[in-house]
């Protein structure tokens, strides 16, 4: 009988089967960015400068926002009580500052930047 | 009777073509990932000096240069307060500078925009073709003003 034709072994289908497994699997890394590193210096900043100031006007601390996050949406609070600014959707990084107030009680505040 | 010769076998051919496909692709592969990281490390090495020198900014005090760090010192209190900003120092201390060389960038300016859409310039001025990296700061003068301190990063 003629047998023309491979014939592949098991270790041989195997060994096939790793090399096109690697070549799949490859893959380069992404740039990084250190945007989140941005956002959150920025929170921050709000966070330290609403604190410095001892203003805690929610008109004016939205303004305040508008005014460093110009293409954010989020929201800030002050002792429990939320201003959204903007479409409230997606990723959310949120910063918080307690403070002791002129009553002598602990305060909250909170700013949170959808990404 | 002897023979002498060479045996040929596909399962070797085969191995022997998997395994040189394999030892060449992680040879470019690895070339080029290190390629790449090397790009990342530099240009993440760029970005966070930006990072730094806006943060020692707003966070430092410098008297003998006001432009790497403008917070200010409250002398009663013996300490610096960051996001405070000494509005005189910097502008008295810093506007004969023309540039500032740092190991990746040229700060080519630094302004102060406030929220009514002023800009007021400390030294320097807009770049072609610059980065500019901002943070939000309170400036210490006869009023207390909110403003964005921003710099201009050039390559």
């Amino acid at each position: 009988m003629n047998e023309d034709g491979f014939h592949f072994t098991f270790e041989a289908a195997i060994t096939l089967l790793l090399a096109i497994s690697l070549v799949a699997a490859l893959h380069f890394p992404g740039p990084e960015n250190i945007d989140s590193l941005l956002i959150k210096q920025k929170q921050h900043d709000l966070l330290s400068v609403w604190i410095l100031a001892r203003n805690f006007n929610a008109e004016e601390m939205a303004g305040d926002f508008r005014f460093v996050f110009p293409q954010s949406q989020g929201f800030i609070e002050i002792d429990g009580e939320k201003v959204f600014i903007g479409e409230q959707s997606g990723e959310i990084s949120v910063e918080t500052a307690a403070f002791v107030g002129e009553d002598l009680k602990l305060r909250e505040i909170a700013v949170g930047v959808y990404r | 009777m002897r023979n002498n010769g060479i045996l040929f076998s596909t399962d070797l051919i085969v191995a022997f073509i998997a395994v040189s496909t394999i030892a060449l692709m992680i040879v470019f592969v690895y070339s080029g990932y290190f390629g790449a990281v090397s790009d990342n490390v530099k240009a993440f090495s760029r970005d966070r000096e930006a990072i730094f020198f806006m943060d020692y900014l707003v966070k430092t005090s410098s008297n003998e240069l006001p432009a790497i760090g403008a917070a200010f010192f409250d002398t009663e209190k013996k300490r610096v307060v960051g996001n405070l900003l000494d509005k005189e120092a910097l502008k008295d201390y810093t506007k004969e500078i023309g540039q500032l060389e740092l190991e990746h960038w040229v700060v080519k300016g630094i302004f102060l925009e406030y929220e009514n859409g002023n800009k007021d310039w400390i030294f320097g001025g807009r770049e072609e073709g610059c980065v500019i990296y901002e943070r939000f700061v309170l400036m210490n003068g006869a009023v207390m003003e909110k403003a964005k301190i921003g710099a201009v990063f050039c390559e």
